[in-house]
């Protein structure tokens, strides 16, 4: 693999993507989680697929995500994961203080640029 | 609150991994599938598709494990399982976990034992609902140490009341001796007056009928009792309808209104009635006679500080607007545990509690010790499992893990052994003393001494374990390994830690066996101090006459005097006389006194021992007069009133004068005593035990003065107990109304009196033993170690021609020098502790050269002792068997 494009995911970023493409979704497996971050990043993320049931654990354990057991669209048992009230709450906090953090960060690259 | 959730969720998951790991294998399945299927779909053949979808996952197995390390509760699973192989671990070595569990149990027993009487002491001597929020304002004398509270003046207690704002209502008590008739035999009862808030301030219900209404401490309307539980019992046969009855109090009818539950047990002094206390406007008035005890409550918000804070303020108030009375007087607000278990109690618990903790101190040295010598034989094991790749902390882990084992397993012996010693202490105590102390039956193992021994044990067996856990997976020692086991010397550094656990041992036994040598030679202190006085030949016996019938002072005095006449009579009494209080006896109020011509300074402070004493009771004493004249039959009711005083008076109040001739008397000098002139100085008495209170006596004769309670004491020829009956009718023909009760002999009024000292000196004999005992197997250990590992070195130096004492003097050389070094260290400890026992306890010097002579040469010469053992055993050893040893 060329990795030299592709971006690791940031520690800790990967529970705001999964949150947000809950949100997006609606309920979902993992397989389903894993392929929307991968289209929606086009190939600049990469994204090592086994370490999303981890960070599934983790939000299920916080509260955020629940889980129970469907049908895939090609007729699959699988385990659905959705999104719930605090999760959508903690998906609101985890936002903006992304976006904050990031626009402090481009603030500070651009400075840095024109000193 | 997420982090709690998360725990929750994680515990829950503890118990459902199985389901779990099927359920986690079927996702993934499931997700394989559909990545294979979504590749096919591209145009992969299908075996191609399943291994680019593994490649995505990043491998099955793996995928699991990342999973498993998020789930349930990993690091008390590993824990788990460490604890199981440790288990096992221990188990092949059962000599030497043995050794281990029982000397750690030694250690935790003592200190659980002690902790049990200590946090009963400390923290829960009464059961009142709200215990913390309960305090006591107590007085304080001017220049007196806080130790040494004193009970208020009835004027200071309502203008406190008025002008405070941290407490609910106070209430008050006071102690009063009263006469029993009316149901069976006369008997005299501890009674306390109460006011009507005192019952609700404490926030007790009495079990049957009611306590005291409001009005019921006007004068005149107090006729009204509560009966204990404990009087209920033995006087009134337990009877449900009690309530109503009436009983003759000091020949008062007085109607029984109430009876408190067993556990309510306040005042602590034995108290068996209470009764209204209803104050006339005169009485509420005195500001002189301190004689109230305050109880109260914190209100909500308010803390001691504050209160504290409030009432120092207050009391500088009082000082500048009656500065005759109040000037020096400080307030102290106490919590009411330390009422209860005495300032005193207090100590002596804290002090115990660190000799207890001394003794685990020693113990974890020791079984550390024995830990570092068992690593040495597991070195192998586990460099193997470092080369490995097991970390360092893993390995200490593993290692801590096994002492905690050891401490756990020294916990369960530890309780059986506190057990076994709570036993004996709480069933030694005398009857008449536990009754002064309403919590000693309650002393038991509850669940926070539980809790107390296992954090002991956590605490011991991590202590214990670490140094030799931290060695042993030091990095370098894998280096050390692979140069083989065969050197002449081995791990400097592992001998440092030896050397260093036995100096701390020394050290720290050095200081508990001073502590305790202190602590028994000031308790027989105690004791010698009295034994000019012969107390074992000394009978004493208590008396309360009651106000209805000796209201009048010659009343008192011919009831005095008939008695001792007859008493006097009897053939195997020496001589008798009576006495207000007794040496050791518990029962001294000290009063203030004034000298004629030198007035007292606002705020400064003169209080004696008034004793009001029968012409025989210097001769009863054996008390020699040092300059004057006894008290004689010229000094009768009538006749100018006279006064002895002892020298320490003589000394403090009338330096470089003549005390003969100069009056004084007692209260203030406008007060309605006469003043009495001194006819005579006798020789010091020893009347309370603790360096606290240090006041001169004054006595005075009792047909001048007769109070309405005393003591008789008859000093006998032979066994004074078999006085006891003629004495009892003797008294009975003079009154046969008259109840005489405590009756004891002095001997047994000091023992009971110190008995509480004597608990706590035998206590720390007991730590003090113990702690010499384990250093020296600690000593011992250590140098039977050394020389094992040093064979093959002696083997070497005799052949090349040592001398078998070259080989002694040089082992002994080196236990002498650890002994030495924790001298050195053990007694600047050692005297910081005996100087504060000095601070507690009359008899005890901070520099008993003696006790720390011996002390130490005692711990020294044991010490030489352990190390002479193995190395006599090095001595006489073969020189060629020594070097061919491995």
């Amino acid at each position: 693999m060329t990795s030299n494009a592709r971006t690791e995911i940031l520690q800790g970023t990967l529970d705001l993507l999964v949150l947000k493409t809950l949100d997006a979704l609606g309920p979902l497996h993992g397989f389903g989680i894993a392929r929307r971050i991968e289209q929606v990043s086009g190939a600049a993320l990469q994204l090592n697929q086994g370490t999303l049931y981890p960070a599934l654990v983790r939000l299920a354990q916080r509260g955020w995500i629940s889980s129970s057991w469907g049908v895939s669209a090609n007729n699959r048992r699988a385990r659905f994961y959705s999104l719930t009230k605090t999760g959508r709450k903690q998906l609101a906090v985890e936002t903006q203080s992304w976006e904050r953090m990031a626009s402090v960060i481009a603030r500070l690259l651009q400075g840095a640029g024109e000193a | 609150m997420t982090w709690l959730r998360v725990i929750i969720r994680r515990i829950r998951e503890l118990f459902s991994k199985r389901q779990m790991d099927a359920e986690l294998d079927e996702e993934l399945q499931a997700h394989l599938e559909m990545m294979a299927e979504e590749n096919v779909q591209r145009g992969m053949p299908r075996e191609e598709a399943r291994r680019a979808a593994r490649i995505a996952l990043g491998g099955v197995e793996q995928t699991k494990e990342a999973v498993r390390d998020h789930r349930g509760l990993p690091l008390l699973e590993s824990l788990i399982a460490d604890a199981r192989f440790s288990a096992r671990t221990l188990r092949k070595s059962p000599g030497f976990t043995a050794a281990a569990i029982l000397t750690l149990a030694l250690g935790i027993g003592a200190n659980t034992a002690t902790f049990s009487v200590a946090s009963v002491f400390l923290w829960r001597p009464v059961s009142f609902p709200g215990l913390d929020r309960v305090v006591m304002v107590m007085s304080l004398f001017p220049g007196q140490s806080p130790l040494m509270h004193n009970q208020v003046a009835p004027a200071d207690f309502f203008d406190w009341s008025r002008r405070s704002h941290s407490f609910d209502p106070m209430a008050v008590f006071s102690g009063a001796d009263i006469s029993m008739t009316g149901a069976g035999v006369p008997q005299k009862l501890t009674a306390y007056r109460v006011s009507s808030d005192f019952f609700p301030t404490l926030e007790v219900q009495p079990i049957l009928g009611r306590t005291f209404r409001r009005e019921e401490d006007q004068p005149g309307r107090d006729q009204e009792a509560v009966l204990s539980y404990g009087l209920w019992k033995s006087s009134f046969g337990g009877d449900p309808g009690v309530v109503g009855k009436t009983i003759q109090l000091d020949g008062r009818t007085i109607t029984i209104v109430g009876v408190m539950g067993d556990d309510f047990r306040f005042p602590p002094y034995g108290a068996q009635l209470w009764l209204p206390m209803a104050m006339d406007e005169k009485e509420k008035n005195i500001r002189d006679d301190h004689f109230l005890s305050i109880v109260t409550r914190l209100k909500p918000g308010a803390t001691l500080a504050e209160a504290q804070a409030e009432m120092s303020a207050i009391a500088e108030r009082l000082a500048q607007e009656y500065p005759a009375f109040d000037k020096g007087w400080g307030v102290r607000v106490i919590p009411v545990t330390e009422f209860v278990g005495g300032s005193l109690g207090k100590e002596y618990s804290r002090i115990s509690l660190v000799a207890a903790m001394f003794i685990l101190l020693i113990v974890c040295a020791n079984v550390a010790n024995l830990l570092l010598a068992r690593s040495t034989a597991r070195r192998k094991e586990i460099a193997v499992r470092m080369a490995m790749g097991a970390s360092r902390w893993r390995m200490v882990r593993l290692l801590l893990m096994e002492s905690v084992l050891l401490g756990l397993g020294g916990c369960v012996f530890g309780l059986v052994l506190a057990q076994w010693q709570l036993h004996l202490i709480v069933g030694a105590m005398p009857a008449e003393v536990e009754r002064y102390l309403p919590f000693w039956r309650t002393i038991h193992i509850d669940k926070w001494t539980l809790f107390f021994s296992l954090g002991i044990a956590l605490f011991a067996g991590i202590l214990a374990g670490i140094a030799p856990a931290l060695r042993i997976s030091m990095p370098g020692i894998v280096e050390q390994l692979k140069e083989g086991g065969r050197g002449a010397t081995a791990g400097r550094a592992r001998h440092r830690l030896r050397d260093a656990f036995v100096i701390a041992e020394v050290a720290l036994s050095l200081v508990l066996m001073i502590g305790a040598g202190l602590m028994t030679k000031g308790v027989r202190e105690l004791f010698q101090v009295q034994r000019t006085l012969r107390p074992e030949a000394l009978l004493t016996l208590r008396i309360q006459l009651p106000e209805s019938k000796y209201k009048l002072a010659p009343q008192r005095a011919a009831f005095y005097d008939q008695s001792l006449a007859r008493l006097q009579a009897l053939p195997e009494v020496r001589s008798a006389t009576v006495a207000t209080g007794l040496p050791y006896c518990d029962c001294f109020g000290s009063h203030a006194f004034s000298i004629q011509g030198k007035p007292i300074q606002p705020g400064e402070f003169q209080e004696a021992y008034v004793q009001s004493v029968g012409r025989d009771f210097f001769r009863t004493m054996n008390l020699s007069l040092r300059a004057g004249r006894e008290f004689a039959d010229q000094d009768g009711q009538g006749a100018p009133p006279v006064a002895i005083i002892s020298e320490d008076f003589a000394r403090r109040y009338f330096p470089g004068e003549d005390p003969l001739g100069q009056r004084i008397k007692q209260g203030h000098d406008d007060s309605d005593d006469p003043w009495a002139t001194i006819v005579g100085v006798v020789g010091q008495m020893q009347y309370v035990w603790t360096t606290c209170v240090d006041r001169p006596a004054i006595y005075m004769p009792y047909q001048q003065v007769p109070r309405s309670y005393s003591y008789f004491v008859v000093r006998s020829a032979g066994d004074p107990m078999t006085l006891v009956p003629a004495i009892r009718s003797q008294i009975a023909s003079v009154d046969p109304d008259q109840p005489v009760f405590d009756i004891a002999t002095e001997a047994k009024v000091i023992h009971d009196s110190v008995i509480g000292l004597s608990y706590v000196a035998v206590m720390l004999s007991v730590m003090g033993a113990m702690a010499l005992l384990l250093a020296a197997l600690g000593v011992y250990g250590v140098m039977a170690y050394a020389v094992a590992e040093r064979t093959h070195e002696i083997g070497i130096r005799m052949a090349l021609g040592a001398e078998r004492r070259d080989v002694l003097a040089m082992l002994l050389r080196r236990g002498a020098i650890l002994t030495g070094i924790g001298v050195l260290i053990g007694l600047p400890a050692a005297l910081a502790l005996a100087k504060l026992l000095a601070s507690l306890l009359f008899g005890v010097g901070a520099t008993d050269l003696l006790i720390f002579c011996v002390g130490t040469l005692a711990l020294a010469g044991i010490a030489m002792l352990a190390c002479y053992v193995p190395a006599r055993r090095a001595m006489c050893m073969d020189p060629l068997a020594a070097l061919r040893y491995e």
